[in-house]
């Protein structure tokens, strides 16, 4: 038997060239949607010939800036479960299997969006942003006395962890209104930089053999991660809003999706001893970050500076 | 406008080739084989295991010889990545399972004790059988203590009650019995003996070697734990480092080269680490004149492993220890220079002690210990160093 290593939750990463493959795919895709921009960028060029008197405030080639920021809900998805304890012939298998719990906590995203609009209602956008994500596992174990069920110890670990990054989202949006309220849809690709990260642990337990039925609270750890998780992440996005228009700007609510494409933890430090390693037994799993993102933004368009009858130049 | 909006829609696309070529810079994933940290556990309140050694089986992972509850025996197969594949628990006859473990034509030989008539056994088990039986029983040896291979056979260390003696005793490679001396202890030391290896005492520095045509073992020898040297040929003794009762010792003794040896003592509680000295090995004398750096990190009297090993070409001394604050320590020292180079610790909030270590045939370091899971619950822990972990404290 071998429980130390935990089969695969969802989709097995055991082959190490899957998660390659999958990012020169997501590359590959993300620079056809920019290409596939550009393309949409020539063609917007023969649009602008079109008579001034046509154009509105949402016309074509209409570049937009704005500021966004919100809150987001994570959960971290096991593609490989790790654990320190092997179990040995007659044990229970399982104990030590991580419980992870989903979209449990919120974490903050704030930053610039800057949008081209190529064709009207289309536009390509770049969503620069800081965002800390939170997500959190639970992890238990215990010891019984095989002739005293009473004599039995447990020991309960959550484990939060708080990535910090700078993400950089690439979208297509697609606008369905041209009037003052314009629901959207959009989708692309992101890639992001670690900033910081965080794992705080807390720690309580039952020992029931030393006469106490109360839960104790024993410990509260809180360690650095950062050379722990991989200083890159990438994925798709998907998500949908609307903006308003109010006066020259419009401000909006959108949702968005992130889905991860890449394993966050850095295998080269995966079992390197730590506080957390060998004093709370906890192994990081090989798991990708997926999270939504909910945002209030407020954008202007650029060419509004220059033009007094709002018709693009 | 238009050049402009072109520049910029050319920026998002450069920006996208900027982090195409950051993101070919990332680290590879986890590779099991390389790296890794095992605790052997099972959920019974009672259990307590005890590792006592450790060796290679080719490249097919690891075997781990343990005491049980005290002084049965436990045997724990593990894979190259320190995955469990088997275990067995002997049968409560055979107790006193002996530091010393072989790996031999595909199969594990490690000795224990007979609990009534305190006889040898040599014990063999093999991956077929997932089992561990007796291969030969040597009824005139008691109390084994130590056994370690050497360059044309075996040596096993043991007490022998009626005489008094410390016994040496060489095997050839067959396990058969090429000679056996008697080193005279003039009292009875029964009584420590069996503290040391049912655990209710102090644990002792038994161990047995080879430099070259001499032999060493220490041992009760004149009233204290010496170390004697011995003539590989027939076992006479040469010389002697005496210590001090029980309470002055040599804790570990490595052999270098020409008369050098590196080695550790302690005396009344404290630790002396000596990365190389030279000995006569026909001389008479006494630990407490060996010197050396005093380590009072170590735990009292604490227990020592040391090898050489080879890191990325250099000779590297290197001893295994635990420290007081709950910790395995490693110290690495030049070989030659006997400099320290580098430490390394292991462990952190619960208690880990040192056993063993292996040097493994990728250049990494698997070491040995016993660990005190949630503080309490003793259990076998295994921890492997990657060739480049390795380099980066020892070289």
């Amino acid at each position: 038997m071998n429980f130390g290593r935990i089969p695969p939750q969802f989709n097995s990463l055991s082959n190490q060239s899957i998660p390659r493959m999958r990012k020169y795919l997501f590359f590959t895709a993300w620079i056809l949607a920019l290409f596939w921009g550009f393309g949409a960028f020539a063609q917007g060029k023969s649009a602008k010939r079109k008579p001034p008197s046509k154009a509105s405030s949402t016309d074509i080639n209409q570049w937009w800036v704005g500021i966004r920021g919100g809150m987001n809900f994570s959960s971290a998805s096991p593609q490989q479960a790790y654990s320190i304890f092997s179990y040995l012939q007659g044990s229970t298998a399982g104990d030590n299997e991580k419980s992870y719990n989903d979209f449990a906590h919120s974490g903050l995203q704030f930053g610039f969006s800057l949008g081209y609009e190529f064709l009207s209602g289309m536009s390509i956008n770049m969503l620069p942003s800081y965002a800390s994500y939170r997500f959190s596992y639970d992890n238990a174990f215990h010891w019984q006395d095989s002739e005293n069920a009473d004599k039995r110890v447990s020991t309960n670990y959550n484990f939060e962890t708080r990535l910090q990054y700078i993400d950089l989202p690439l979208t297509i949006k697609y606008e369905f209104s041209t009037g003052k309220l314009k629901p959207y849809i959009q989708a692309g690709g992101y890639y992001s930089f670690l900033t910081d990260a965080i794992k705080k642990v807390e720690t309580t337990g039952k020992d029931q053999a030393s006469g106490s039925d109360e839960e104790i609270h024993v410990t509260e750890l809180s360690v650095g991660i950062d050379d722990r998780t991989k200083k890159n992440n990438y994925g798709i996005i998907g998500g949908l809003g609307f903006t308003y228009n109010l006066g020259n700007a419009r401000v909006g609510l959108e949702a968005n999706y992130l889905y991860g494409l890449q394993n966050l933890d850095n295998g080269e430090m995966k079992f390197m001893d730590n506080q957390l390693i060998s004093g709370t037994y906890d192994v990081p799993d090989d798991y990708n970050l997926n999270s939504l993102s909910i945002s209030m933004q407020v954008i202007i368009p650029l060419k509004f500076i220059t033009s007094k009858d709002y018709v693009p130049l | 406008m238009n050049q402009i909006s072109q520049k910029l829609y050319k920026g998002f696309l450069y920006a996208a080739m900027v982090l195409m070529a950051i993101s070919c810079g990332e680290v590879e994933d986890y590779t099991p084989e390389s790296s890794f940290m095992k605790i052997y556990n099972d959920e019974k309140f009672e259990s307590a295991y005890i590792p006592m050694d450790i060796v290679q089986a080719g490249d097919n992972g690891f075997f781990i010889l343990s005491a049980f509850d005290a002084w049965n025996t436990y045997i724990l197969r593990v894979d190259e990545a320190g995955e469990f594949m088997w275990d067995y628990t002997l049968e409560d006859t055979y107790v006193n399972p002996t530091q010393g473990l072989f790996y031999k034509d595909d199969a594990f030989y490690f000795f224990c004790m007979d609990d009534l008539s305190l006889a040898t056994y040599l014990m063999k088990a093999t991956d077929a059988t997932k089992t561990a039986e007796v291969d030969r029983t040597y009824g005139n040896i008691i109390y084994p203590l130590h056994a370690s291979a050497i360059s044309d056979g075996f040596l096993l260390e043991s007490y022998d009650r009626e005489s008094y003696s410390t016994q040496l005793t060489k095997l050839n490679t067959d396990f058969n019995t090429v000679w056996e001396e008697k080193y005279e202890v003039e009292q009875d030391v029964e009584e420590p003996i069996i503290s040391h290896l049912t655990r209710i005492g102090n644990r002792l520095p038994f161990f047995t070697g080879e430099a070259g045509n001499t032999y060493f073992l220490n041992g009760y020898y004149n009233y204290s734990l010496s170390l004697l040297f011995v003539d590989a040929s027939d076992g006479k003794q040469k010389g002697v480092i005496n210590g001090f009762r029980d309470e002055s010792a040599l804790s570990s003794v490595l052999y270098l080269d020409g008369n050098n040896y590196a080695m550790s003592r302690y005396d009344f509680g404290n630790n002396i680490i000596i990365p190389k000295s030279e000995i006569n090995t026909t001389d008479i004398g006494i630990s407490t004149e060996l010197e050396g750096n005093d380590h009072p990190e170590m735990t009292p009297n604490a227990m020592v492993h040391s090898e050489l090993i080879d890191v990325n070409g250099k000779s590297i001394t290197l001893f295994a220890t635990t420290t007081k604050a709950g910790e395995m320590l490693l110290y690495a020292y030049d070989a030659l220079s006997g400099k320290l180079v580098g430490t390394h610790h292991l462990g952190n909030i619960n208690p880990y002690e040192a056993v063993d270590f292996v040097d493994t045939s990728d250049g990494g370091l698997v070491i040995l210990g016993n660990t005190f899971v949630n503080g309490r619950f003793s259990r076998i822990t295994l921890t492997k160093l990657s060739e480049q972990e390795v380099i980066d404290f020892a070289y």
